[in-house]
Order: C-alpha cells, then sequence, then structure tokens
C-alpha cells in the first residue's frame, strides 16, 4: 500500500519494489547503495526524494532509468519491468521515462545546435518527417520558455539555467510520462532554481507527468514536491505528503533534517546540526540504521530493523516509536488501508 | 572606529574573451574584530574575487586597484615575499572543498603544522602538542590518532573541521571562509555553521564570510554586503537588511526563493537575465531588470548612500527605499 496520496492524475507511472543495488569492490566488501527500497511515482505528481549524500537517492534514479544493474527487487515502468542497458540503445517503450542531470552543461554536446539534440529524443525512437520533427522542437522549445531560434544555437549561447530548460526540454519532446530529476537546480543561481522548479512542477500539474525531484535542498522541495521520501543509508525511512511531513515529522531523521535546513529570515537563528556522520555503507550499523545518530533511540533500535509501516494517513514511517505507538493504537501493523487513528506523536 | 580590514575602492579588470573585463567595480567595505561580514551574491557578482584580491591569488593578468588597509598596510600592495607573512598567519582561509585545500598524500600533523612551524617558529613537539589541541577545538574525535591520518580518512564534513583548524592554527585576527559549507550536507552544515559561531566568539576574531546561501548568512553574519555584477548593491546589519530589503535586487533575490508560506505556490524567479562579467549593462547593472527603473538608472551608476545609521542602498528610485529613514526599521 504505497502512495495511497489524495493528488491529480493519481496513476502509477513508475513502481520501485523492494530493490537493492549493490555495487562489487576489488578487496573490500560490496557497498549496498540501496537496501531494499519501494516507491512509487504517480502521474501528475512530483515527487520529493531527499536525504544526504550517499543515502541512494540518485542511485535510485539510476536504476530506474536502467543506468545501473538491479541486484534484487523490481522496477516497472508503465507495467514493464526496466531491464540495465549496458551499451544497448534503450528499447522504444522506455523512451517515455526522460532523466535530466545536475549538470545541464555537460549534458549537452557542446558542438552540436539545440535543435539537433532535441531532435535526437525523435530520431531514435520515432521516424518523424523533418516538418513534423521541427514542430515538435518547436513547441518544446516553448514550453520551457525558450524562443523558436534557440534551436539553431549551441549550448555555450545560454546560460546555466537556460541550458537546464533545453535539457527539459530534450525530455518533453519524448513526450514522456515520467521524469527524474537528479539534483536539478543545485548547480544554479536562486532565480534559475525558482524558475526550473516552477517549470517542473508546471509539467506535473499540465502535462500529467509524473517528476522524481531528487535534491538535498529541503526549502525547494517543500515547496515544489507533492509528496516525499526520505531516504537514509539506501531505505526509505519516511515518506509522506510534503504539508504532513513539514507539520509533523514522524521519522526522527526526517525531524533532524527539517531543524538542520538554515532559514533566512534574518534571525541569527543557528540550525541544529544532528550528530555523527553518515555511516560506512558497506558496514551499516545493526537494527536501525539511524540509531547511532539518533537521539530517541531506545533498547530495541540497535537488535532489530524496524519495518516501513503504513502509519495511517497515506503515511509510512520506519521507525520503533512509531511502531510502538501505532500498536498501542490497537491496530495491528499490517493493517490494510492504513487508517488507523491510533497514532501518537 | 576599530577597523581591521578597510577596503576602498577596489577595482578588479582581467582580459575577457570579447575585450577587458571589470570583475569588481569600485567596492567599499570594512569589518570590525569580533564581526561576521557576508558577501552574498549570485555566480559572477564578483564575491569571490573580491577576497581572492586581499589574499594576492587572483590571476596574474588580472589588475588590481584600490586599497586594503589590514593593520597599518595595505593588502594590494604587498609583495610575494611579504604577503606569505600575511596569509596563513593573519590571514587564514576557508575554501568550499576541503578535499583540494588538503594534500591527499600528506598526513594531517603535517598540513597543520607546517605553517605553525615556519610562521610561528615552533619546534616539531611543541607545533604537534598545538595541532591535536586545534583538532580538540574542531571537535575532531580523538584527535590524537586522527592526527596520524590522511585526509581519505574522514568524512567531508570532518575534512572541513580539519582546514577549518588549520586556518587557525597561527590565531589569526581575519578568517575568509569561501563558501564553507557549500560543498556538504545540510546535517553537516549546521555543524560547521555552529562550530565557526563558537571559534568566532571565543577568539573574538572578524570573518569575511562568502556566500550565496542567505539561510546560511542569516544564521551566521552579522552585517551583509549584497554584490551585484562586481558591485555593493546594499549592505547593513543582517536582521533588517534580510527582512526589509532596501534595493529592489535584494529584495528580488529574496522573493525568488521558497517561503514555507506560500507551499505550493509557484516561486517568483528575477526577470530578465544576470549581467554576466563581460556584458554588464550601462549606469545601474541592475535596471534592465528591476520593475522600478527609470530612464535615470541606464545612464548614471547610483552610489552607495546611507537610508539610515547602518545601513547602505544603491537605490535612489526605488518606492520603497529609503523607509528605513522613516523610523520603519526594527
Amino acid at each position: 500500500m504505497i502512495g495511497q496520496f489524495d493528488v491529480t492524475n493519481g496513476e502509477v507511472a513508475l513502481r520501485a519494489r523492494d530493490v537493492v543495488v549493490e555495487y562489487k569492490r576489488k578487496h573490500m566488501p560490496s557497498v549496498r547503495a540501496l537496501a531494499g527500497m519501494s516507491l512509487d511515482v504517480l502521474r501528475g505528481q512530483v515527487h520529493g526524494l531527499v536525504g544526504e549524500s550517499g543515502c541512494g537517492k540518485s542511485t535510485l534514479g539510476r536504476a530506474a532509468t536502467g543506468l545501473v544493474e538491479v541486484t534484487s527487487g523490481s522496477i516497472d515502468f508503465e507495467g514493464k519491468t526496466v531491464e540495465p542497458l549496458g551499451l544497448r540503445p534503450r528499447p522504444r517503450h522506455f523512451r517515455r521515462l526522460q532523466m535530466i542531470f545536475q549538470n545541464a552543461h555537460a549534458s549537452l554536446n557542446p558542438r552540436r545546435t539545440v535543435g539537433d539534440q532535441l531532435a535526437d529524443a525523435l530520431l531514435r525512437s520515432h521516424d518523424t518527417p523533418p516538418p513534423d520533427r521541427d514542430r515538435r522542437i518547436s513547441v518544446a522549445l516553448e514550453r520551457v520558455g525558450l524562443p523558436e531560434a534557440a534551436s539553431k544555437r549551441y549550448p555555450s549561447d545560454f546560460s546555466g539555467g537556460q541550458r537546464q530548460r533545453i535539457c527539459v526540454a530534450r525530455s518533453l519532446v519524448a513526450e514522456p510520462t515520467v521524469i527524474i530529476a537528479d539534483e536539478p537546480i543545485s548547480a544554479l543561481d536562486a532565480s534559475a532554481q525558482a524558475q526550473i522548479s516552477n517549470l517542473l512542477a508546471e509539467l506535473a500539474r499540465d502535462l500529467g507527468i509524473g517528476i522524481l525531484f531528487i535534491s538535498h535542498d529541503l526549502a525547494i522541495v517543500r515547496q515544489v514536491a507533492d509528496v516525499v521520501t526520505v531516504m537514509y543509508l539506501g531505505k526509505v525511512v519516511e515518506s509522506a505528503s510534503t504539508d504532513q511531513l513539514w507539520s509533523r515529522p514522524l521519522h526522527p531523521y526526517s525531524e533532524a533534517l527539517i531543524a538542520a535546513a538554515p532559514a533566512h529570515d534574518g534571525l541569527g537563528t543557528l540550525p541544529e546540526a544532528l550528530a555523527g556522520d553518515i555511516p560506512d555503507p558497506a558496514v551499516p550499523p545493526t537494527g536501525c540504521r539511524f540509531h547511532p545518530r539518533c537521539k530517541h533511540a531506545f533498547e530495541i533500535c540497535p537488535v532489530e530493523e524496524p519495518a516501513l509501516l503504513d502509519v495511517g494517513e497515506g503515511r509510512r514511517c520506519a521507525c520503533w516509536l512509531h511502531t510502538e505507538a501505532h500498536r498501542a493504537g490497537g491496530d495491528g501493523p499490517q493493517a490494510p488501508g492504513g487508517s488507523s487513528g491510533g497514532l501518537v506523536s | 572606529m576599530n577597523e581591521l580590514l578597510s577596503v576602498r575602492g577596489l577595482r578588479i579588470r582581467m582580459p575577457g574573451p570579447h575585450g577587458p573585463m571589470t570583475i569588481v567595480d569600485g567596492v567599499d567595505f570594512d569589518v570590525s574584530s569580533g564581526e561576521v561580514l557576508g558577501i552574498a551574491g549570485e555566480s559572477g557578482s564578483g564575491k569571490t574575487m573580491t577576497v581572492l584580491a586581499l589574499l594576492g591569488l587572483i590571476p596574474p593578468n588580472a589588475v588590481v586597484t584600490g586599497t586594503a588597509t589590514f593593520g597599518g598596510r595595505d593588502l594590494l600592495s604587498l609583495d610575494r615575499r611579504q604577503l606569505q607573512q600575511v596569509r596563513g598567519r593573519e590571514v587564514g582561509v576557508v575554501f568550499q572543498d576541503p578535499m583540494t585545500t588538503l594534500h591527499p598524500m600528506v598526513s594531517i600533523e603535517r598540513q597543520l603544522t607546517e605553517h605553525m612551524r615556519r610562521h610561528l617558529d615552533l619546534g616539531r613537539r611543541v607545533a604537534r602538542v598545538r595541532a591535536i589541541s586545534l583538532l580538540e577545538e574542531v571537535r575532531i574525535p580523538n584527535a590524537r590518532r586522527a592526527i596520524e591520518a590522511h585526509p581519505h580518512q574522514f568524512s567531508g564534513g570532518m575534512r572541513q573541521r580539519i582546514v577549518i583548524a588549520m586556518a587557525l592554527a597561527c590565531e589569526p585576527k581575519l578568517l575568509i571562509a569561501d563558501e564553507p559549507t557549500t560543498a556538504l550536507d545540510v546535517t553537516v552544515q549546521a555543524g560547521i555553521l555552529r562550530l565557526l559561531d563558537q571559534i568566532r566568539r571565543d577568539r573574538g576574531m572578524a570573518v569575511i564570510l562568502v556566500t550565496h546561501d542567505l539561510g546560511v548568512m542569516s544564521s551566521l553574519a552579522n552585517r551583509l554586503a549584497v554584490f551585484y555584477a562586481g558591485r555593493v548593491v546594499e549592505m547593513g546589519p543582517v536582521k533588517p537588511l534580510l527582512q526589509d530589503p532596501q534595493h529592489p535586487y535584494t529584495k528580488n533575490l529574496l522573493m525568488a526563493l521558497p517561503h514555507p508560506q506560500q507551499r505550493g505556490q509557484p516561486l517568483q524567479p528575477i526577470p530578465g537575465t544576470a549581467a554576466t562579467p563581460d556584458a554588464r549593462p550601462p549606469g545601474c547593472a541592475f535596471h534592465p531588470r528591476c520593475q522600478y527603473a527609470e530612464e535615470s538608472c541606464s545612464i548614471k551608476v547610483p552610489s552607495l548612500m546611507p537610508v539610515s545609521d547602518t545601513r547602505l542602498s544603491a537605490c535612489p528610485v526605488a518606492p520603497f527605499a529609503g523607509r528605513a529613514l522613516l523610523g520603519v526599521e526594527g
């Protein structure tokens, strides 16, 4: 029971189930970048994915587009299982799953015109006649707020924010149902960040595209995302609607992440630091992976790992505090529907 | 006043692809002991070049004019040898990426003690003891063991703490921190901000904090200088500046940031595109993007004028500008 949120569209386009991605290393233990995570991206929804560096949020994006191999579990896009690409071109069906990256400059070829690069998204997947091709390119450019004339120019003629729009336009040419945006605004100035965030939110609302918005910037995620999944060390620790998460974070890690983000209110308040460092993912802590840094940890936390449970109101949380509270509330942890009211914060 | 550093008329010019570019165009500011001056601005605004010029670390083809008086000397007219006496000893520096600041093949001990031994003429043992206490001050766990280690054995946050320890080693009067937390996670960033705040209080040191992140500014800085296109457009104490900006650029920049009260609504980007160093508009560089611009804005460069006892703004035009003068400032 995932993704039961009251948002528009609502059809599951990308579904990850118990995904494990393991990186093998020579003479060293392998690293589980994803240690069994599940997530649904619904059409028309901006799904924020947050967590510290090394938590596996980018690995999920790369696994979903076939850029890294899934060790176990499965990722389905529109009902078909995503296979690792290797050196093969992507199967036609998956053209509707697009990705944009942090560094727009590196995502574009400096020696080809913008129009040529946008046309790639068509040539690889359709046999589109040239007039139709030009029309679709100019529609995509207009959609991202660039003039039609941009197609004759080169990436170096554009600013950082405009280049990221070109990347978005290129993904739009393929008429996607899901766009995975991996830190799409991290390299941009505040004003360009606002533009790209607005653009992605518009695409979800107007075109019904599901956006997986991977970012470490919680303030922006709060502004644009409909639902948020919080990851820690390869696992989901909490997922909730954005309003729920910020008004009442359930998992201590979500709480710490929110408290650590500084506010630009001029009040001189120092943000709350989270004790300790991110553990080595090759040797994750026993029990709950967050327990060595958690200020609420108690006896069971280092011993047994809490499951990610439906805790009501469409939220999921993997924390013993809320498992206990949930049980005390009288509802079984696996209660279907998940509309228990016995939650204590 | 007890200014530690006084910068006057700082101008930096460099050859660019389309002729000479003015990176920094006449900047004045002061920093007093115990104060954190924030330098805020977007990329290309000249904020980093300003502090690099103070350290003599800008490319040799750049032409720097103006003065920067620090302890009775002009930093901008020192020769290489004199600058080496200042850098690391009287002025400590922390850059964005600790991995490029630290040498990957050299032990923490050598990196921490090298300039102490050179500048302060300490013996190996004394320097080592001091290095350990510095690591303790920046809260590196197990400092006695950590000093033997190499940079790769530490996490990003711990590395940045080591860089801060290096910057503090010779007890500088001024610490320059250029985007010190930008490469770090928010959870780790919060720890570094708390550390910098503590050190500043303990040592009564002046800090110049350069960052584009107004959240970081708000947590740490006392006073803020907002850069746009190589000039300071607004300067003043951080609280009134962020709560009641006087310059249209500052106001627009703050409006472009996410606000918890406006969740789910579109953000408000600044109209137009940022002025790049090789194409700066005449007059007020912000006028093509400014909704209050008048004809005069494209002709004359507005100077930084007082709008209250403590605040300066370089906009004589915007209708809200100067309200602080009338007693609105809180």
